[in-house]
């Protein structure tokens, strides 16, 4: 079920459509590590092969690169009503 | 910075006296030989001596990533294992996606060479700096999937886990190793070397990262090759139907069965094992890492005998094509058990149902009977295959003459046995050249592995027949094959020297084995020349040219060559199977071994004169099919 991250509340989440690429973990961690280590990325995904769980962490800055970088459709931006 | 990409260390093990040591990785060899399948075969090159024999604790397993593993670059997901193996002594090299690269990468390593044998059963772990033979006598016995699963749980699910099962316990030549229970390694014996090395597994799991020379230019470079995989109209279909991707383009596909004798009636491969049943049954997809089509598959059977029944697949074909249609199963759920039953054991799937239709065959002519089947009554039926797939993991009865594979086979039965077998180099044979003579059949006869080659999936003649020659110039054009060498290949009677084209295609790949790129269309599609050496200099800071990528691969698939011919392989070994020059029957009609655009019918003469033409391309000796002085010399490999 698409869900919300108490940590990361602009994406809507749909573990359901996660391959467990770890593409969001890869953009994340170059950009804010300086190198390719998903294990200090801001997004978690854990979970099974076909049961995924993903969350984030509290240095999150909701940045979006992550659903930039994810080609499943498991992370939308959630657009404000203004 | 240089040296990006690469974690820059070599880990190595010995199981016997438990030593582990991690060595800095020359940065000479790195320009010497790039990286991935290039350094794994200077690791072989340096230490398989011509006289260890497979299964002993001399021999060294190298494993080793892609230069690419690691990072974003989509598809780069690859690790590859060089070995002497056991099937057919031929120093080999396989490739595996999964996660075991990345984390191999992440944990700060590139490669692992393994040798000696340890006392009992153990496994290795690699966490970062933390690297340790644990025993395994807990997971010893137990299937692949069990023992990853409890690898996972000590480890936890991020880790890369590598196991074998009972066939390579037993040492079975047909055994191989399976990663993160999704992608196989190894084929034609790694199971065995490791099992004769009481290594059940290794797992490893990494926190350190890997950096690039130039992290916004490849940032940049990969958001652009991400954008395009998004954006490319035929990913969403590959993605669903993965490997079984070109099924719908032929209505009436037909497929060789009764082992390589008859045709399937048209459209009965797709209609009772196909594209219907695969989009029914797939339960999830599973990338690697990096992946854009996620070509793995958790698959639950939704029909038949084992309804409900749930597994983890590389690809659906296994169980469509290796059991369903070759064993004429008649139920699809049969086919996902038994593929399921081979991965636990960690039997290559497709092996082992050529080696069973094989042994049938035999029965059906008369060769052999109950005598040499052990009192087993062979047809083709689920029965059957359940009973050899147990006897082959468990190494007894006829089962255990088979999974050593066709040489095993052809010494128990005799040679009247070998004159019906089809066979490369001791190895089956994955595409039959009478239905299309493309790339890949050819680079059967000529690569060292033997007819379960390494170039999968980076042909256009592959899968398609018949392509339009314009279309076949401007993919030479995307991959950078020199002007003077289009001339060679598109100067021929049959319009393409398939020969001389092949030597093109297995450069690309070795290419790709520099990086660790997936050579599954829809991603290898991505490359061209230009894009790869634009990712190699941003990733590791030494500019390189198309060109100059483009001799590495020529390179590397010559050191290859060097490694087997110092093996004692020659031209003797490059056959081509009796069977291709009969023909394929179907009801009234006939399919013989023709050219891509099936104008000519190939004699062997034919065949010879093309495997000639192949080695003048490749600058080899004729008469041998060893790699000249001259052409050595040129490449920088004089003194690897």
């Amino acid at each position: 079920m698409p869900h919300r991250d108490p940590n990361n509340d602009k994406v809507l989440i749909d573990p359901d459509k996660c391959t467990g690429c770890l593409n969001c973990q890869l953009i994340c961690s170059l950009v804010y590590a300086d190198s390719f280590n998903p294990a200090r990325a801001r997004i978690m995904i854990g979970g099974s092969q076909d049961k995924r769980e993903i969350h984030f962490t509290e240095e999150c800055t909701a940045c979006k690169l992550c659903i930039e970088h994810c080609v499943y459709g498991t992370l939308e931006a959630i657009e404000e009503v203004v | 910075m240089s040296g990006g990409g690469s974690a820059g260390r070599i880990i190595y093990v010995h199981l016997g006296s438990g030593e582990i040591r991690k060595e800095n990785l020359d940065p000479a060899w790195a320009k010497r030989y790039a990286g991935g399948w290039g350094i794994n075969l200077k690791l072989a090159w340096d230490l398989i001596r011509p006289e260890v024999d497979p299964l002993s604790p001399e021999n060294p397993v190298i494993f080793g990533s892609g230069l690419l593993v690691g990072t974003n670059a989509p598809g780069a997901s690859k690790i590859f294992v060089t070995a002497k193996i056991p099937l057919n002594g031929t120093v080999s090299t396989a490739a595996a996606g999964g996660g075991l690269g990345h984390q191999l990468k992440w944990a700060g390593y590139d490669y692992l060479v393994i040798t000696g044998r340890s006392p009992e059963p153990v496994y290795l772990s690699i966490q970062d700096d933390t690297i340790e033979i644990r025993k395994a006598s807990h997971l010893w016995g137990l299937d692949i999937f069990d023992t990853t699963d409890r690898l996972w749980a000590e480890h936890g699910e991020r880790a890369g886990v590598m196991a074998i099962g009972q066939a390579g316990e037993n040492l079975g030549n047909l055994s191989f190793a399976y990663v993160d229970k999704v992608a196989s390694l190894g084929k034609g014996g790694l199971g065995a070397i490791m099992g004769s090395k009481n290594l059940k597994a290794v797992a490893a799991s990494g926190s350190r990262g890997v950096e690039v020379a130039d992290p916004k230019g490849f940032r940049k470079l990969t958001s652009r090759l991400i954008e395009g995989v998004k954006n490319y109209p035929h990913r969403e279909r590959w993605m669903k139907l993965s490997t079984m991707y070109s099924w719908e383009s032929f209505p009436n596909l037909t497929m060789p069965i009764k082992y390589w004798s008859e045709l399937s009636p048209p459209g009965q491969a797709n209609e009772l094992y196909g594209v219907g049943v695969l989009k029914k049954v797939r339960k999830a997809s599973v990338a690697c890492p990096s992946c854009p089509i996620a070509c793995k598959k958790v698959i639950q059977a939704q029909d038949g005998d084992f309804k409900g029944f749930t597994t983890h697949v590389s690809h659906f074909d296994g169980a469509a094509i290796s059991w369903g249609l070759q064993l004429d199963l008649g139920d699809y759920s049969r086919g996902i058990k038994l593929t399921d039953m081979a991965n636990r054991f960690g039997i290559d799937e497709i092996a082992a149902s050529d080696l069973i239709n094989f042994a049938i065959h035999l029965f059906d002519q008369g060769v052999i009977t109950e005598r040499e089947t052990m009192g087993l009554h062979l047809k083709r039926d689920f029965e059957t295959a359940r009973t050899l797939l147990e006897q082959m993991a468990a190494k007894e009865g006829l089962g255990g003459v088979l999974v050593d594979g066709y040489p095993a086979a052809i010494k128990q039965f005799g040679p009247r046995a070998g004159k019906h077998a089809v066979q490369i180099k001791g190895s089956y044979i994955v595409f039959d050249p009478r239905m299309i003579f493309g790339t890949e059949s050819f680079t059967a006869i000529v690569n060292t592995r033997g007819g379960a080659h390494v170039v999968p999936g980076l042909g256009p003649t592959s899968f398609v027949p018949g392509r339009p020659l314009d279309q076949i110039k401007r993919h030479c054009q995307r991959i950078g094959v020199p002007e003077e060498a289009v001339t060679r290949i598109f100067d021929h009677p049959d319009g393409l020297n398939m020969a001389r084209f092949t030597k093109y295609i297995e450069d690309r790949f070795s290419v790709f084995n520099i990086f660790g790129i997936c050579s599954r269309q829809a991603v290898a599609m991505n490359y061209d020349s230009q894009t790869l050496a634009e990712l190699y200099t941003l990733a590791t800071g030494d500019p390189v040219t198309p060109d100059e990528l483009s001799r590495f691969g020529e390179m590397i698939w010559n050191l290859d060559k060097m490694v087997n011919t110092r093996e004692g392989f020659n031209r003797s070994d490059d056959t081509v199977p009796d069977r291709w020059f009969e023909p394929l029957r179907s009801g009234g009609m006939e399919l013989v071994l023709m050219d891509y655009y099936r104008r000519r019918r190939l004699s062997r003469e034919d065949m010879e004169q093309l495997i000639d033409d192949y080695y003048e391309e490749r600058g080899w000796e004729v008469q041998t099919g060893a790699p000249s002085p001259a052409r050595l010399e040129a490449l920088d490999l004089g003194h690897p």
